[in-house]
């Protein structure tokens, strides 16, 4: 224990940047994701049969291949091509992209769930199509699929983990290069877990009280 | 540009690659049905059990879901034998997809175990069976029925999560991507052409 504290007292430093890092990279990956999952959901839902193929496949892509192979992907593919993004570069891209196929693909099937009768009713009263998107159906949608979000975000957290294998220093990866260097695996690898705990919690507490809060009384 | 597309490497490797899909597919298995064991008995416990079992679902599934996998694996494969407690990679990983499985199954068969009518309880008991037996007879096949597209889905997740056996193998490093960075040209082929097996690590799962 006495071991511990001290090298955790030497080790804060690393530890903390690398909890900053973590949060940094999946609070853009969720921003980023969000933005581009409403392009997504949109096209999936009004693109027509031809407009929304190629989001179609690439949700597809995504939701059907394992995060690490996304990352790794956009890690190393890029190379070929005589073009190399740098590890948070690649990761950023990589979770964003996985935010936005869930983000889409959830947002596709609550526009979906809300009755026609409400876009026949919104064009009676004379709203254009983006009036109508803005002050009727997104409101909506966008409360049917808070509590889906929240869990993609802690997901995003969770994934976050794995930019580690491109060199990315977040959290597991320092923790790593703790434990390389100190030999205590047991107890760091506890602490790390615990961190990412607390992030997620706190993601989590987040969404409750923003769902609370916007809640249609 | 100047980079030629080499499948051929691809189809030199398609055996062991396919080896590699079978080990994917047969730990996601394994921790599929362990994890149903696990998830059922936790679920029964949250429903069923006093206010000690259900505080202790809650916390199981609460740190299972909110802890990245890769940490929970790396903690088995590296901290855990600190401990004397050793088994083989594959074991090790399906044993660590059970429990990640186990969390989200506790959630899936709850939520089936919520939905059956109290009726069919009543039921039960108005033809003379006791608490085990509605539990065995009633409860546990109209639950587990209600919970297979939740399965079939985390059966999905559960093998593309089986991809991080391929990290967590590697012993903690600081020297991760000058690694992979050197490692050779046409596993970025490979890696588009299979979802499955995307680098060797240094240990073989």
């Amino acid at each position: 224990m006495e071991k511990f504290l001290t090298v955790l007292d030497s080790a804060s430093d690393a530890l903390t940047s690398g909890f900053l890092i973590t949060a940094f990279v999946s609070a853009a990956a969720v921003l980023c994701g969000a933005i581009l999952g409403v392009v997504f959901g949109l096209a999936l839902t009004y693109g027509g049969r031809l407009a929304s193929l190629p989001f179609r496949i690439v949700v597809d892509v995504v939701r059907g291949t394992p995060v690490l192979v996304l990352i790794l992907a956009t890690y190393y593919m890029p190379s070929g091509i005589g073009f190399s993004p740098g590890p948070i570069t690649a990761g950023l891209v990589a979770l964003t992209v996985f935010c936005a196929a869930h983000v889409g693909e959830t947002l596709r099937g609550a526009l979906r769930a809300i009755p026609s009768a409400q876009t026949d009713a919104a064009s009676a009263i004379g709203l254009t199509f983006g009036q109508t998107l803005s002050y009727v159906l997104m409101p909506q949608a966008i409360r049917q699929i808070a509590p889906n979000f929240v869990n993609t975000a802690v997901e995003i957290v969770k994934a976050s983990s794995l930019l580690s294998a491109i060199g990315v220093g977040e959290l597991l990866l320092t923790t790593q290069e703790v434990i390389g260097r100190s030999y205590l695996t047991m107890e760091f690898y506890a602490l790390c877990g615990l961190l990412y705990l607390l992030l997620n919690l706190g993601i989590g507490a987040g969404g409750w009280w923003l769902e609370r809060r916007f809640r249609i009384q | 540009m100047g980079y030629v597309l080499d499948f051929g490497a691809v189809l030199r490797g398609l055996d062991n690659l396919m080896s590699g899909l079978a080990v994917g597919l047969a730990m996601g298995a394994a921790g599929l049905i362990v994890g149903s064991v696990i998830g059922i008995m936790a679920a029964f416990a949250a429903i069923f059990g006093g206010k000690f079992l259900q505080t202790l679902v809650r916390l199981y599934v609460g740190f299972i879901r909110n802890v990245p996998i890769l940490v929970l694996a790396l903690f088995a494969f590296f901290a855990l034998p600190q401990y004397g407690i050793r088994f083989s990679n594959t074991t090790t990983f399906a044993a660590v997809l059970a429990i990640y499985a186990g969390a989200y199954l506790t959630e899936s068969f709850r939520a089936a175990i919520l939905v059956i009518p109290k009726g069919i309880f009543e039921a039960g008991r108005s033809i003379g069976l006791t608490g085990t037996g509605i539990a065995l007879w009633i409860t546990l096949p109209i639950a587990v029925r209600n919970a297979l597209p939740s399965l079939g889905n985390n059966f999905i997740s559960l093998f593309k999560d089986t991809s991080i056996a391929a990290s967590s193998t590697s012993p903690p490093a600081p020297c991760w991507p000058s690694r992979y960075a050197s490692s050779n040209v046409a596993s970025r082929n490979s890696e588009a052409a299979h979802g499955e097996i995307s680098h060797r690590p240094r240990l073989r799962v």
